[in-house]
């Protein structure tokens, strides 16, 4: 299954608080993601929380734009990556 | 026999069949391995319902062809009536599954069907049908079926699929537990570790080690079966060798006639448990069994038992005419006559069911049986092959009309040949080896020198019908005109239906929308009256598709919707899906873009889907993501590069150069795109199609500003023409007129500041990330400041990333305001409203108004108070 960097701006800022009420939330993405066979691994958010980089495993990039819609956060762009891990030389 | 650890499922069915009786009815899939136990599972849920509501059963059989339809019987003959009725006269299959249907809307039931892993053609479109529409009922149906036979080829798993959007359920049953089995065991000498680790915990195999008393495990359950088996005395076991080869269901007197003189011994079969006593047949305690039993016979033993077999059904009136079973058991007794008899003749009534599936194998089943080099053979061959073309097995198709011709040609019939060759020709079009379809045209043409035969008028009307699928319209028409004329001077109506299509068609392609139209609709209503379902789906699929070859999607959009609708409802998968990708096509080009890709994946799944829907599904698909500058465009064009390169003509190769062009173009590659365009443009511009030439010119033109032969005459009125040429005012008004968002807006990029923001505002209502780059970098360039560099503001907090004003006009949507009203409100035009009404519908994913509203409240944005 291909793997995407999805890019998504938040111009007030992520709303999405790291307590309970956060955690309610990020278990509706992940049961939303899941009808449409996708897998939110997990995101970079810089410190201002108005723009987020998330990785996300799923089958194309129309189903992370329709759990994006179900999911009601915005894409700016999708983009295929691979993994390239650094340590693993060692 | 005791249930053990079942009672949380025996709850939910309970549970499923009281919510049903309410009125919300219910389909549930009852999934495990061979004897995990579904049948006893649902026996002792059907035990303890039956004295409060009615109860009925149908199982599919293991026959190398089921009956088609074989379940509706069996219910059939337990409800009687209008089932019964409908299923004995009718040869419309909408007609029984509708009766059906109206059986079930009665008070509640509990319908079972058993063992789908073996379901026929038929009985699998049946439980489409009444899967989607079960939820209006006040009926439970549960369907149940072998896990490990359904693999994912297995066209059960297309049936799963396809109604887990109508809301059916799936159940699994679960192995025994230690406990269970050693509850099992009781007082026995078997160690139940061992015996839980050898069977998985399969209650059947568990029972089957149990019963032979566990002196040796066995490492199979088929050798528990025979082991147990074993244990009969030799007399005994003769009637369980013929049960077997009579199962899976057997009649008692069947029983009786084929062991005679041992007939006596059955019950001690009973006795051991071995058979079972069931509503007035006899059974194997598991299906399971009687395979194990089935396979341990000698080839001469089992042939013996099927042609007595044979025998008893043929002289008992109530199993005389059931064909399928008939001809299963003459294969099994390798009797010639009685197969090139039987099987052909359950071949036609499956046909006449819509189980063409199922009928090619019954015509497959007479050809291993047909002696070679005769006419009978020819024949079964055409036959076949027309039954493969319809359930879509197309490559089985062109390989037995291949056969078929090359034996009418050894037989001398030319005319046969030169039929089956014209049939042949079209079946390799349409699986895109368009060349070796034209050559074979050729062949069949040359071969019907006398226009006078029945069989000229046939080849004539598939020749013309080539001519128009390649695009050379006129010589279409001329041709069709002319087969037209014969087949109305013979009063030949299924010739009259071909040639109308052909020239209607082509009329469509050539421009000459309205006429064309006209054609096909009166070949649409001579197809009604003959009550032909296949030139009715025919001249849809044309309807629809020429439109939208020529931009005419308001048309093309509602008669492919009529004509998908028409499919649907009779399974007529080959026309459907051709159609469901050019709905793709027409949505990606009014701007609907989630629901095209969404329709494009539904044909690209389909593993029946041919290859011209393929095509034009992968390149509504790659153009919807290049468009928006998502991944994997090359991945859905270099397939439709691959595909449509081999056909080698017009309507494919000009779709798929088109949308590569423009895919390299927005990916800062104009050079490729222009050479992308060029590939096509030399048969554009031969075939005169104004559409296609004027389309590859612009991206010749955009890519490296060359126009290679100029604008033609023909192309000088197209909008594409007016974009190359600087009227761009003129090319955006005529795309809005046509209803294409993106290429109007594309128009105004060329004008002035004012229409290039405007252009920007759609563009961002689209997501359309590469023209968003272009115009911002356009009016930077040019000295604009102020532009904003990301996603635009939006001040309240919603997670869809909607615009201030997506969320005003959502506000005043949720008033059930018009979108003229709308407009008024926000002193905009009303076509700036649909812009806004586009980009929220896309946002949030949806396709209705309603759906948005209630979108909108769900996450929040909108909140009951908003004024």
């Amino acid at each position: 299954m291909p793997r995407y960097l999805v890019e998504r701006t938040f111009p007030d800022g992520l709303g999405l608080p790291t307590n309970a009420e956060g955690a309610k939330g990020a278990a509706g993405i992940v049961s939303n993601n899941a009808q449409e066979g996708v897998t939110w691994i997990h995101s970079y958010v810089t410190p201002d929380r108005k723009k987020t980089y998330c990785i996300y495993d799923g089958p194309t990039p129309e189903a992370i734009r329709s759990v994006a819609a179900r999911n009601g956060v915005p894409v700016d762009r999708i983009t295929e990556v691979r993994v390239l891990d650094p340590y693993f030389l060692y | 026999m005791k249930l053990l650890e079942r009672e949380e499922l025996l709850t939910s069915l309970q549970v499923l069949l009281r919510n049903a009786a309410a009125g919300q009815g219910a389909l549930l899939f009852l999934e495990g391995e061979a004897g995990i136990g579904k049948t006893s599972l649902l026996q002792t849920f059907a035990e303890a319902q039956r004295a409060h509501h009615p109860v009925y059963w149908g199982a599919c059989d293991a026959l190398q062809t089921p009956r088609p339809l074989g379940p509706l019987f069996d219910i059939a003959a337990q409800i009687q009536g209008e089932l019964q009725a409908a299923l004995a006269n009718s040869r419309e299959r909408l007609h029984i599954f509708s009766t059906f249907l109206h059986e079930l809307a009665r008070p509640p039931t509990l319908i079972v069907l058993e063992d789908l892993h073996w379901a026929d053609e038929a009985t699998l479109d049946f439980l489409r049908y009444v899967g989607r529409r079960i939820g209006r009922t006040h009926s439970l149906l549960i369907v149940s079926f072998r896990s490990d036979e359904v693999g994912p080829a297995h066209p059960l798993r297309l049936v799963l699929g396809d109604l887990a959007t109508s809301g059916a359920k799936r159940a699994s049953l679960a192995p025994l537990s230690l406990t269970a089995v050693r509850e099992l065991i009781g007082a026995g000498d078997i160690d139940p570790e061992e015996l839980l680790r050898r069977s998985g915990g399969n209650p059947f195999f568990v029972t089957e080690v149990i019963a032979t008393g566990g002196a040796r495990m066995p490492a199979t359950v088929r050798d528990a079966v025979l082991a147990r088996a074993a244990r009969l005395r030799p007399s005994a076991r003769a009637v369980l060798d013929a049960a077997a080869v009579a199962g899976p269901r057997i009649e008692p007197w069947l029983l009786e006639e084929m062991t005679a003189a041992e007939s006596g011994w059955i019950d001690e079969c009973l006795a051991t448990g071995v058979l079972c006593a069931q509503n007035g047949v006899f059974t194997f305690r598991h299906e399971l069994a009687r395979e194990a039993v089935l396979e341990a016979l000698t080839p001469t033993q089992a042939m013996s038992l099927h042609r007595m077999a044979l025998q008893a059904l043929q002289s008992h009136s109530a199993t005389a005419h059931d064909l399928a079973r008939l001809a299963h058991h003459a294969e099994g007794a390798a009797s010639d006559d009685d197969v090139l008899k039987l099987a052909p003749a359950a071949a036609r009534e499956a046909a006449a069911k819509g189980a063409h599936r199922q009928a090619a194998q019954q015509f497959a089943r007479a050809l291993r049986f047909a002696p070679s080099s005769s006419a009978l053979r020819a024949m079964l061959l055409d036959d076949y092959a027309s039954e493969c073309q319809l359930s879509g097995m197309v490559s089985e198709a062109i390989q037995a009309r291949q056969n078929a011709a090359k034996l009418w040609h050894e037989l001398g019939d030319r005319d046969k040949q030169a039929m089956s060759l014209a049939r042949l020709a079209h079946a390799l079009v349409v699986s895109g080896k368009n060349a070796e379809g034209e050559a074979t045209m050729r062949e069949a043409v040359a071969l019907v020198p006398n226009d006078t035969a029945a069989a000229a008028a046939v080849v004539r009307r598939w020749a013309a019908h080539l001519r128009m699928l390649d695009r050379d319209v006129d010589q279409a028409i001329q041709e069709g005109e002319l087969a037209m004329a014969a087949a109305e001077r013979r009063g030949d109506q299924e010739s009259l239906v071909h040639c109308l299509n052909t020239i209607g068609s082509s009329l469509i392609v050539s421009g000459r929308v309205e006429e064309g139209c006209e054609r096909l609709e009166r070949s649409r209503e001579v197809a009604e009256q003959m009550r032909s379902d296949s030139w009715i789906a025919n001249a849809y699929v044309n309807l629809g598709s020429a439109c939208g070859e020529v931009y005419r999607f308001d048309l093309a959009d509602n008669y492919l919707r009529r004509g998908i609708e028409f499919c649907n409802e009779r399974d007529i998968d080959f026309s459907r899906l051709y159609q469901l990708s050019w709905q793709a096509l027409v949505w990606m080009y009014r701007g609907r873009w989630t629901e095209a890709s969404g329709v494009a994946h539904v044909v690209l799944a389909d593993s029946r889907s041919p290859v011209i829907a393929r095509i034009t599904a992968l390149v509504a698909l790659g153009r919807v993501r290049a468009r928006r500058g998502d991944p994997a465009v090359w991945e859905a064009l270099h397939e439709a590069q691959g595909l449509a390169g081999n056909t080698g003509t017009l309507q494919r190769v000009a779709l798929m150069q088109a949308a590569r062009a423009e895919a390299a173009w927005f990916e800062g590659r104009p050079a490729e795109a222009a050479s992308e365009a060029a590939a096509g443009l030399e048969l554009a511009l031969r075939k005169r199609h104004r559409w296609f030439a004027s389309e590859l010119l612009f991206w010749c033109w955009q890519g490296d500003g060359s126009l290679p032969g100029g604008i033609p005459e023909f192309c000088a009125n197209q909008p594409f023409a007016m974009e190359i040429s600087g009227r761009w005012q003129e090319a955006a008004a005529a795309w809005r007129e046509l209803r294409c968002p993106f290429e109007a807006a594309r128009a105004m990029t060329e004008g002035d500041e004012c229409s290039q923001r405007e252009a920007l505002a759609v563009f961002e209502s689209f997501s359309a990330r590469p023209m968003i780059e272009r115009v911002r970098y356009k009016l930077r360039s040019s000295g604009v400041r102020g532009l904003q560099r990301g996603p635009r503001e939006s001040t309240q907090n919603n997670l869809a990333g909607l615009t201030t004003r997506e969320v005003e006009v959502l506000g005043l949507l949720a008033q059930g305001l018009r979108n003229k009203e709308i407009g008024q409100r926000l002193h905009r035009s009303s076509r700036t409203v649909d812009h806004h009404l586009a980009a929220i519908f896309t946002k949030l994913d949806v396709s209705t108004r309603a759906e948005a509203v209630s979108a909108a409240y769900r996450l929040g944005i909108i909140s009951a108070k908003t004024p």
